[in-house]
């Protein structure tokens, strides 16, 4: 029997393949090529995969350099799926990822190369220099889709806490950075890029404080850059030396954490949840994890059985342990690093969805818009 | 209980309250067109025989979450598409059809599994693909992502 396949069939089952498979298949027909490279196709399955999530690692082993993996996301057990390609071009040991989106995934040089958007799942990639402010490391960013404008936006906070370091905005479309008024009387402190800023609703969320040090939480709607308030957790401005307190999107709900000092010696962290969305009352705390050795943790994933995968940093015996672990138990994995890291780079994770959202493409789509020589776009694939 | 008549001309007395899982024949009964028997000129007795044990079986999926029977139909629903390739891609097309929803997923997902660690060859058998590509155009497609081609679980058999 001869099978004829409609086309809304074929695209029921393509959404399912994992981004490798497409790939290949590529190669059936011209059909199939043209389906697989259509954007709208891209859209479907990025849509689709967003079920299918796994951590994106870089990982830097002293000696032997750096390197990017897939690993996959379990409350049991991290397990290698890919060792990733690098782009040609590009040296992976100078980069660090500073944020993902649908498969996309920024990364800076230290080495003064700029940025590099990448989908490590299809490696292609595109760089765009950052010529004003080359210190990643004192920034936060965050990538997200402006579902208003059809847009992928990155939001590029500063930490220094200086009124004189605007935030920024690049939206891919327009191909530039640009100035954004900062939150009237928002002072970002001590944030770090072992995280990025959370994406929920529309809107980048982060803490900052006030010039009287009273933290709150602000968000950024990215479409129409309107700036709110959020209250956070009673509890999270303990009279303790907080070592490190952020804000993380879990199960799709705003999540605020912190590392501090306590009275008995050592560290706790702690998580709350915000289950209405801007309600302060349903700040709940979720948990707390006392370790002597604790320097700080950043939550990365919830569980559908409730366990919370944590990336954490312990120091013991003058080294500075790196690793994943869940809210209960320790991973199988952990990563060991003789002497104090002051900036992240030697292990990073993300949560990551897999995607055939091309980069170029999306730079393709800002340059037929306009030309602006002075930002310099160079593709790799 | 209502009717319904495949192809091939054979009958089917299925409850009602199993066949409104498919969002076309619920419409044609709400619109009160389902009085007698319903032609279905696109499924042979076959595949609706199929098509009826898995509306049989989920008939209570909402029931299903309260009394436990999670794990049964999650078992049923691995015995059903344990199937031939062509019959799992008569059951889509019939799944499709009527709009089963939840069956379409199911089909679709065992389809994707089948598919995606086979090679190139396998995916035309498969699919009654015609390669239309010049060497020169697939040359330059395994250029742009090598990876894809390679490893040992690609699977060059056809089933």
């Amino acid at each position: 029997m001869e099978i004829y396949f409609p086309e809304e069939i074929i695209m029921d089952i393509l959404i399912r393949l994992p981004v490798q498979s497409l790939l290949r298949f590529k190669c059936a027909s011209k059909f199939w090529k043209t389906l697989i490279s259509d954007p709208s196709s891209k859209a479907k399955h990025n849509n689709h995969a967003k079920k299918n999530k796994r951590i994106l690692i870089a990982q830097q082993v002293p000696g032997a350099g750096k390197s990017f993996y897939f690993y996959s996301l379990s409350s049991l057990s991290a397990q290698p799926l890919q060792k990733l390609c690098f782009p040609s071009t590009h040296k992976p040991q100078r980069y660090v990822i500073l944020c993902c989106c649908d498969g996309l995934c920024l990364l800076w040089s230290c080495s003064g190369a700029g940025h590099l958007l990448w989908n490590p799942s299809t490696n292609e990639s595109v760089e765009f220099p950052d010529h004003e402010y080359p210190d990643a490391t004192c920034s936060t960013y965050g990538l997200a889709f402006d579902s208003i404008n059809d847009d992928y936006k990155i939001l590029k906070i500063d930490n220094k806490g200086s009124l004189t370091s605007p935030n920024k905005i690049f939206a891919l479309k327009s191909g530039c950075w640009r100035n954004i008024d900062n939150h009237p009387r928002g002072l970002v402190n001590g944030m770090r890029g072992d995280n990025s800023l959370a994406f929920v609703r529309g809107a980048f969320h982060w803490i900052s404080k006030d010039n009287l040090s009273r933290h709150f939480m602000i968000s950024l709607n990215i479409s129409n850059e309107v700036y709110g308030e959020i209250s956070l957790p009673e509890g999270i401005c303990s009279r303790w030396i907080c070592l490190k307190r952020g804000i993380s999107v879990l199960q799709g709900m705003l999540c605020a954490y912190c590392t501090h000092e306590s009275p008995r010696g050592g560290c706790t962290f702690k998580l709350w949840v915000m289950k209405d969305y801007g309600v302060k009352e349903s700040w709940t705390e979720l948990f707390g994890i006392g370790d002597p050795n604790l320097y700080f943790v950043v939550p990365k994933y919830w569980f559908a059985d409730g366990e919370v995968l944590l990336y954490f940093s312990i120091y013991q015996n003058q080294e500075l342990h790196q690793g994943f672990r869940t809210s209960d138990r320790p991973y199988e994995w952990s990563v060991v690093y003789p002497g104090y890291v002051v900036y992240p780079g030697y292990l990073q994770g993300f949560v990551y969805t897999e995607s055939l959202i091309s980069p170029n493409y999306l730079f393709r789509i800002s340059l037929c818009l306009i030309k602006l020589p002075s930002c310099g776009f160079k593709m790799c694939c | 209980m209502v009717k319904l008549k495949s192809n091939d001309d054979k009958e089917f007395e299925v409850e009602e309250a199993a066949v409104i899982q498919s969002e076309m024949i619920k419409n044609m009964i709400e619109d009160g067109c389902a009085t007698s028997v319903i032609p279905l000129p696109n499924i042979d007795s076959k595949t609706l025989i199929k098509v009826i044990e898995y509306l049989n079986k989920h008939i209570n999926m909402g029931k299903a979450a309260e009394t436990g029977e999670e794990d049964d139909l999650k078992e049923f629903d691995e015995q059903f598409v344990n199937m031939g390739w062509e019959e799992l891609f008569d059951v889509i097309m019939a799944a499709n059809y009527l709009n089963i929803h939840e069956l379409m997923e199911l089909c679709c997902q065992s389809a994707a599994d089948r598919l995606k660690n086979k090679s190139v060859r396998a995916v035309r058998e498969m699919l009654k693909i015609t390669n239309d590509l010049t060497e020169e155009e697939e040359q330059e497609i395994i250029n742009d992502a090598p990876w894809a081609f390679e490893g040992p679980e690609i699977d060059d058999t056809v089933n």
